[in-house]
């Protein structure tokens, strides 16, 4: 059978091996193959890679959080040791190396564009060619003497083992979903079991979502806020800035509210707001909190004095909501393509048409 | 709790005819919505499908198939708004 992966014999090129172990403290000198030095990768992270993580958690240089591709050693691995195919995202490998204390492997990062093992097999990144060219290309059948290679389960939507296999000569077994459990799975010689092939999505993983989801919602907040003060300057007049500001802060908040539970309690609470669609879940928040702004309309001077506002505010709280939990759709790890496409299809024309009505309303009753 | 997702709209499909009972979409099914009873593959949970394509790729008899894609409402309006793939 005529294959669509067949890739020549290559001669040996690991990038990693360019890597300075002096300025680069994750790794820990290096260890010898056929072909010269490999780098090391040290098992446990310093404050710079958690740094690194939390920047990279806020959405702060994400695009450029990179390892070079290539061969790596975990411990002090020999001809018989596991080999370990991963992505070369530097949160990824940080994650890897800091579950494999006390484990002798190789390590093979594949050039995944610098994107996570699941949404670089998805984009092609993480992909049968390119883990078949990266075992050529490192010269592995020289560096062990078995014929297995262990990717993540996540991989599989961008590698084909049995394609692997056919091109490469190594078996391509796939580990567990979490690097946490890689230890488990290679001492259990090879062994999965249910738990480690579940994606889970708890709540301190939906948790961790937040931040980004907050800094990237940043710029909505700051347009909302200069719009309340120029709603409020025309409302107040411009003669008294301070109370400008002060009538612009009270109608801020409920907009800033409706952002900030939208990205953080949504997200955390998500398995516990009715209906399945995210849409759904997040008009249910809009209209709980629209039932907050009628109630405390008379804490709110530009509410309080005006009908029309107070229903611009009730239109457009809950299609925020509603386009923000549609958003959180991307960030976890059970919606499908299908489902997705259905309700942005049914929700998105709405929430345009609500926004659209409530900045009416609110140019109406500055007007009237 | 188990997270619950749009029902009746998942795209896989398992051709039974061509399936050999090898497990491999088992093995990589990250929401293991399948099962193999008498040499054959089943599927257990449709609607936890996410459509990741997974068993497609994997399956060495072109017995599965899905419309692959992301779950992600962002790809898909930017792949509306240019006129592609959804991308992020």
């Amino acid at each position: 059978m005529v294959s669509d992966f067949y890739i020549p014999d290559l001669d040996y090129h690991n990038e990693a091996a360019q890597i300075d172990a002096a300025t680069s403290p994750w790794i820990e000198g290096y260890v010898e193959g056929p072909y010269g030095g490999i780098p090391r990768l040290r098992t446990t992270l310093d404050q710079k890679d958690k740094l690194g993580a939390a920047k990279v958690r806020l959405g702060i240089g994400r695009d450029d959080y990179i390892v070079p591709p290539g061969l790596y050693a975990v411990g002090n691995p020999d001809k018989g040791s596991p080999v370990l195919v991963t992505a070369n995202y530097k949160l990824t490998v940080d994650i890897l190396r800091s579950s494999l204390a006390g484990v002798d492997a190789w390590v093979v990062a594949v050039d995944s564009k610098g994107i996570n093992v699941w949404c670089a097999a998805g984009k092609g990144t993480f992909g049968t060619y390119e883990v078949i060219k990266k075992l050529k290309e490192l010269k592995l059948k020289e560096l062990v003497s078995h014929r297995t290679v262990i990717l993540p389960q996540l991989a599989a939507s961008g590698v084909a083992a049995y394609q692997v296999l056919r091109n490469s000569g190594f078996k391509a077994v796939f580990g567990p979903v979490r690097a946490a459990d890689v230890r488990e799975f290679l001492r259990s010689g090879l062994k999965a079991t249910e738990e480690m092939r579940t994606v889970r999505f708890g709540a301190a993983s939906r948790l961790l979502l937040t931040p980004v989801e907050l800094v990237h919602n940043l710029k909505w907040m700051l347009i909302m806020l200069a719009a309340m003060i120029v709603y409020s300057l025309f409302t107040t007049g411009f003669s008294d800035v301070n109370t400008a500001l002060a009538t612009a802060w009270a109608g801020y908040l409920p907009l800033i509210t409706a952002i900030i539970t939208s990205c953080v309690l949504v997200p955390l609470l998500l398995p516990y707001i009715p209906f399945r669609a995210f849409a759904a879940k997040g008009l249910v928040v809009g209209l709980v909190l629209d039932v907050l702004v009628v109630t405390f309309r008379e804490n709110i001077s530009l509410l309080a004095n005006s009908w029309l506002l107070l229903t611009a505010y009730c239109i457009l709280i809950p299609a925020i909501t509603t386009l923000l939990s549609l958003n959180f759709t991307g960030s976890t790890t059970y919606t499908s393509f299908s489902g997705v496409k259905k309700e942005t299809e049914a929700a998105l024309p709405l929430a345009r048409i609500a926004i659209g009505l409530s900045i009416a309303l609110a140019v109406i009753s500055l007007v009237l | 709790m188990k997270h619950k997702y749009i029902r009746n709209v998942v795209t896989l499909k398992l051709d039974q005819e061509r399936c050999k009972g090898c497990s491999s979409c088992i093995q990589v099914c990250p929401h293991r919505i399948f099962v193999v009873q008498d040499k054959k593959a089943h599927i257990l949970d449709k609607d936890s499908c996410i459509e990741c394509g997974a068993c497609m790729n994997n399956c060495p008899f072109g017995a599965i198939e899905v419309e692959v894609g992301v779950g992600c409402a962002i790809a898909i309006i930017n792949g509306a708004k240019n006129g592609s793939e959804p991308c992020c």
